[in-house]
């Protein structure tokens, strides 16, 4: 047997606790044509975007955003610059619960189910929550695999896309 | 549109360097310094600077737009980010038909997508279903 499958689990009773806890809320301020066009231009550059995403827009023509769209990028009501927390124990303290005893940090992608899409003049509130721990024994050790997903809806209550990021920590 | 299995969706590509990262870091407020300095990105262990994961998310986006125009709808999306897109490097965002299926909204069609560069390393693995309104 391994030392790593020594390790019977790294998800403590108080990380087990909060599974379901909402990480964060936020409300965006009502998304601009301007947001569009600039997001549109910045991912198709150096060819020009599709025309529903730059054309002239206004209240009879609203733009679409594209679906990946982040109206929280830059300001956000109640928002403030802040460092991003990129240790292995970002989650945790997130939480204010101890961490596991882990260090290293792997992306472990993305899955995203869409909904009605956004609309200039639309906001938007996220909330995130942890969904869950799970474990696997991999070829480095024991994998804690942790879960968040965070669901938009648009001011009308519509469902715009329920995003679950997953990290890997060993 | 030939909505048959195994067929390919026409390339997305795109040269990327600090110029595409640059104006992406202006659109996400994702100013990280490997993604715009060489020596910072050698410090993360990379020969220079490299790319936003989430950029390759859009190409992959991208590439699904062009391709079903506007009578198709983006029903789900996933992505695993593989290696890093270095700079000055060519990326191509690809796609092909996995299954096709009739539903109540419409054909769906399944598709397999994944980014390359021009050194043959695949940059990011993902899969889409998209809806064709009836």
């Amino acid at each position: 047997m391994s030392e790593a499958s020594d390790t019977v689990t790294n998800i403590s009773e108080e990380m087990r606790a909060a599974i379901g806890t909402v990480l964060g809320t936020r409300t965006s301020y009502p998304i601009s044509a301007s947001d569009i066009r600039k997001w549109a231009i910045a991912v198709y550059f150096p060819e020009t975007p599709p025309e529903r995403f730059v054309g002239a827009g206004g209240p009879d023509a609203p733009l679409t955003a594209p679906e990946e769209f982040n109206p929280f990028a830059w300001a956000a009501p109640g928002k403030k610059p802040k460092r991003p927390d990129v240790s292995a124990a970002f989650l945790e303290n997130q939480l204010g619960i101890t961490p596991p005893p882990l260090n290293t940090v792997l992306n472990g992608g993305t899955v995203v189910e869409y909904g009605v899409p956004m609309m200039e003049g639309d906001v938007i509130t996220a909330t995130n929550r942890l969904d869950n721990y799970t474990e696997k024994q991999g070829k480095r050790g024991l994998l804690l695999f942790s879960s968040m997903k965070d669901e938009w809806v648009n001011q009308r209550g519509e469902m715009v896309k329920r995003t679950t990021s997953t990290v890997i920590r060993l | 549109m030939n909505l048959e299995i195994g067929t390919e969706l026409p390339p997305f590509v795109r040269e990327t360097g600090l110029e595409n990262w640059n104006r992406f870091a202006a659109v996400m407020d994702e100013f990280v310094p490997h993604h715009m300095d060489d020596e910072a990105g050698k410090k993360s262990g990379m020969p220079g600077a490299f790319g936003m994961g989430n950029l390759q998310s859009s190409y992959m986006h991208n590439l699904i737009r062009d391709w079903m125009g506007e009578k198709g709808r983006i029903r789900n999306f996933t992505i695993q980010w593989q290696q890093p897109n270095l700079k000055d490097t060519v990326v191509t965002a690809r796609g092909r038909i996995t299954a096709v299926e009739d539903t109540s909204a419409g054909k769906e069609v399944a598709l397999e997508l994944w980014t390359e560069d021009n050194n043959d390393r695949r940059l990011a693995n993902g899969t889409a279903k998209v809806v064709f309104s009836a």
